[in-house]
């Protein structure tokens, strides 16, 4: 019954419809990869015309923290003279299935208390004097509309259980409908009674380690579906079919890497049966097993094209395995409260409750008394004056992005790049003092290429610039114009961006690629006069044996300042950076 | 509050469970901190660890736990004043979440408004710190918390006692807790000031091998379809542990301490380059914790040799040019330096 034939592109869509409604709350969710569009949308109206919970909720990608997490009921507080807490969207979504919008927008904090929720059902509030713990079981449908390099949060994804794309489904893919609520009722009284085998379990455990998932909650994810899969069947017993779409919604799309053909490549310790037989062709203990054929089988029933997809994808999310959005936004739209003071809200800023409250409180019992003497009506309520009104401070800090551009090229000799590297880790290791940022651009042979997003971590910078090739043409120009972007970015991010270019300025390749020198410079003098206009501040360092006029002439266009150093190592490179930057 | 995974079903993390359980028997270690990837179960396993402590006594009614038969000075302001024995109470050692977002407010504690707006009173409203004292205080995501609770913490966490000068209060009341911090170490650095204040940290990783997946998932999936059935079969198991845990903190006191293990301990940190006394210091005492939890008189070069790359992983001066790992280097000298102690009072 396996592979009996390919299921049409919609009917993995479907399933993951009647899942989510069975076990949506124990299963985290859905990251769904689709462009907005009337296909997303028939899907979202399956989901709820199958779930028979309470309609769904949908959470914006900008919500403030206050308003997901509940604070303090301002109206109320007010009204009743006592702080009154209002439960927050999470809290008011508990036991809905809840859509996150543009989930690779998502600020880091947002899915810091999305992923608390979805694993503990509840969540603890600690602000604004009021104190909780509100449930919030959730299933989360995160709505991933990134491109290229945005993706939702790796976080997010590894708890939501099943991966769907419908990237490339269209209207017409569409098909019939194959489940009805009362389907669902029914699994939903067996499910409990549904067995899974052990060989079937193990099987998922070595899938998932042959597909290179370090994670073990898609595993467990994979192992629940396979459950449910087997109760919308009617059946009490996981077969086969259930496992291999346990394997296509939850595991394949995840994969980091696809087992190439029979041979799992899993690299387990060297174990003792192992170097037992090293010598032996590796003669498999187990025979070519029922995870591989479920693999082929599970491989072979994938859309066409999706393969190649994932492969170029998860090389990518290697590459920035924690969502680049949330590490850029993560101060951007909340500046730190820095305090409180008297002001008059009509001027805007925000009011802080609790402090005009605690302004008021001293007042009341004379106001009270006021008033009565006054002969006007005394009421029990708060009586708060203008005077009382409190504003909040808040200071947005200015982030700092270093953005190392390293010329990689045959020309700037290999040395420099190991240079490079060292003086890249070592301003990052005082970087995160300060909690700047870096980036490292590096350009060789036809393109200038961002190796290292805007990031705050050693440990994921070391990582990158492990792997950093050097050799090659000189393609200056396309490096500036990549560096503009990025401080066009930083700028609409509220970063300051600061570059430093290391390179002996021989610019040899030009914007269309051709080779030549005076097309080169050319180009590149161009981009250069671009970057200098925009909001950012640079450095060139002249990495040349003997210094040339063509890197200091760069350096003038970019109005940026110039250093030569052909003896540098990190260390006088980091000092001299440090020196020359503000 | 949901129920929680025992702490005993978690399958391997074999470092981070030890490093909770030694914080457990001796608070004054100094926290933990526990860095790793997604899925290693950092969350759960702390989480686990609140269900399984055993019950302290404190003065009834206290909002700090102050401990009734401590002496006077340390203790909160009502507790310090000389009076009769207090009443007591015996209460789980408290473990508080410190969610991300939370207002500082909150942790630190503040004017409670109802009393001040309706009875005109100046009361204070304890906050996060109150609560957690003599207990844990965990804070999840530990490297994304914002610059200013980072900051009422490490002042907090050194001096052991919560200072609050704001709204017209003037308090100060004992916050003695562990603080354990868990966090994805490519997500962001902590920050080194906050780093020091753990006592012990640990890497967790991904178990790859799948037998031990296998048994994740079996777990997991019986937990997650009966939860009050799950515990109650683990419940032996737990409580064989908290049992353990408990007779550890009544014997610490009593464990002995070499003097060729304050000499071993000196020598690691000065071969590692260590910053300070604190290294040494948690070397000993932890060593003596893992003593008193396996029911042991002394703490045995063993005790040290296990309990060594927790304290010193995260001490090491940081030198981004060094490729190798900090448990790569930590492993390095102590394989050296035992080799010669073994060399030297082998034969």
């Amino acid at each position: 019954m396996v592979a009996a034939e390919t299921p049409s592109p919609w009917e993995d869509a479907e399933w993951a419809a009647a899942l989510i409604a069975l076990t949506g709350e124990t299963l985290g969710g859905v990251h769904l990869r689709s462009p907005p569009g009337p296909v997303r949308d028939y899907w979202m109206e399956r989901v709820e015309n199958l779930s028979k919970q309470n309609p769904i909720r949908k959470i914006p990608a900008n919500i403030p923290e206050g308003r997901l997490l509940g604070g303090i009921d301002l109206g109320a507080t007010l009204q009743h003279g006592r702080p009154i807490a209002e439960t927050g969207m999470l809290g008011e979504c508990h036991r809905h299935i809840v859509i996150a919008a543009m989930a690779e927008r998502l600020p880091r904090n947002t899915v810091h208390h999305l992923c608390t929720a979805l694993d503990h059902g509840a969540i603890t509030v600690a602000r604004d004097g009021i104190e909780t713990e509100t449930p919030a079981r959730i299933a989360l449908i995160a709505s991933d509309e990134g491109t290229e390099d945005e993706n939702a949060h790796a976080a997010l994804v590894d708890r939501l259980g099943i991966a769907l794309d419908m990237t490339n489904l269209g209207i017409h893919d569409v098909d019939e409908e194959i489940f009805r609520r009362r389907e669902i009722e029914r699994a939903m009284e067996m499910l409990d009674r549904v067995t899974l085998s052990e060989e079937h379990l193990t099987a998922l455990a070595i899938l998932t380690t042959s597909l290179g998932i370090d994670s073990p909650r898609p595993t467990l994810a994979a192992a629940k579906v396979a459950r449910a899969s087997a109760a919308l069947r009617h059946s009490e017993t996981v077969e086969e079919e259930d496992v291999a779409r346990a394997l296509r919604l939850c595991l394949i799309p995840r994969a980091q890497q696809l087992p190439e053909t029979a041979e799992p490549p899993h690299e387990p310790e060297p174990e003792p049966e192992q170097t037992d037989n090293a010598e032996l062709p590796p003669a498999p203990e187990k025979p070519p097993s029922d995870e591989e054929r479920l693999l082929e089988a599970a491989l072979a029933q994938l859309p066409a094209g999706l393969l190649e997809r994932l492969q170029t994808r998860s090389a990518r999310l290697r590459q920035s395995s924690t969502g680049s959005a949330g590490d850029q936004h993560r101060h951007q739209n909340r500046g730190r409260p820095t305090g409180v003071f008297r002001g008059d809200h009509r001027r805007g800023g925000r009011v802080n409750i609790l402090a005009t409250l605690r302004a008021a409180a001293p007042w009341q019992s004379i106001r009270r008394r006021e008033q009565a003497v006054l002969g006007s009506h005394t009421s029990r309520h708060l009586q708060i004056r203008r005077d009382d009104i409190h504003l909040t401070r808040f200071q947005q800090r200015r982030e700092t992005l270093t953005l190392f551009v390293v010329d990689a090229s045959g020309s700037a000799a290999l040395q420099r790049l190991a240079e490079a590297k060292g003086a890249v880790e070592l301003l990052l290791a005082d970087c995160y003092v300060r909690r700047d940022q870096v980036a490292l651009i590096a350009f060789r042979d036809e393109q200038a290429e961002l190796l290292l997003p805007p990031t705050r971590s050693l440990v994921r910078a070391k990582k990158t610039l492990a792997a950093l090739p050097g050799g090659g043409a000189t393609p200056m120009a396309a490096a500036l114009d990549l560096t503009r972007d990025m401080a066009e970015r930083a700028g609409k991010q509220g970063t300051t961006m600061q570059y430093v270019i290391l390179t002996d300025g021989a610019a040899n390749v030009a914007l269309d690629g051709t080779r030549s020198r005076e097309a080169g410079t050319a180009d590149a003098m161009a981009a250069a006069r671009m970057l200098a206009m925009s909001p950012s501040s640079g450095l060139v360092i002249d990495t040349a044996q003997r210094p040339q006029p063509r890197a200091r002439e760069l350096a003038e266009t970019l109005r940026g300042n110039y250093l030569a150093l052909p003896q540098a190592d990190a260390q006088t490179l980091n000092r001299a950076i440090r020196a020359a930057t503000p | 509050m949901s129920i929680a995974y025992p702490f005993t079903a978690i399958v391997g993390q074999d470092d981070m469970r030890r490093a909770l359980t030694i914080a457990a028997v001796d608070p004054g270690i100094g926290g933990v901190l526990v860095l790793g990837e997604r899925g290693t179960g950092k969350s759960t396993t702390i989480r686990a660890l609140a269900a399984l402590l055993p019950k302290i006594d404190v003065v009834r009614d206290c909002a700090y736990h102050c401990d009734p038969y401590a002496p006077r000075p340390g203790l909160c302001d009502r507790c310090g004043k000389p009076k009769d024995t207090p009443d007591s109470t015996a209460v789980t050692i408290p473990v508080v979440d410190l969610p991300l977002g939370s207002t500082e407010d909150r942790v630190v504690g503040a004017l409670d408004i109802e009393r001040a707006l309706v009875n005109g009173e100046k009361a204070f409203q304890p906050g996060l710190l109150a609560q957690a004292n003599r207990g844990f205080l965990y804070v999840d995501e530990v490297n994304l918390l914002e610059d200013h609770i980072v900051d009422a913490l490490l002042d907090v966490a050194a001096s052991g006692e919560n200072v609050v000068e704001r709204e017209g209060l003037s308090i100060r009341h004992p916050a003695r807790f562990v603080l354990v911090g868990s966090g994805n170490p490519e997500e962001g650095e902590l920050r080194p000031q906050l780093q020091d204040r753990f006592g012990l940290s640990v890497d967790v990783r991904t178990p790859g091998d799948v037998p031990t997946r296998v048994e994740i998932i079996r777990l997991r999936e019986a937990f997650d379809q009966d939860r009050p059935a799950f515990r109650k079969k683990w419940a032996r198991k737990e409580s064989a542990l908290r049992r353990k845990i408990q007779a550890a903190r009544e014997q610490l006191d009593d464990v002995d301490t070499p003097a060729v293990l304050l000499e071993t301990a000196a020598k690691l940190c000065l071969a590692l380059g260590t910053d300070g006394l604190r290294g040494e210091l948690t070397l000993v005492r932890s060593a003596r914790a893992l003593a008193a939890l396996e029911g042991k008189s002394a703490a045995t070069l063993k005790h040290l040799r296990a309990m060594a790359p927790s304290v010193l992983r995260h001490r090491l001066r940081r030198d981004p040019l060094d490729e190798s790992s900090a448990d790569i280097r930590v492993e390095r000298v102590i394989a050296e330096l035992f080799q010669e102690s073994v060399d030297d009072g082998g034969s």
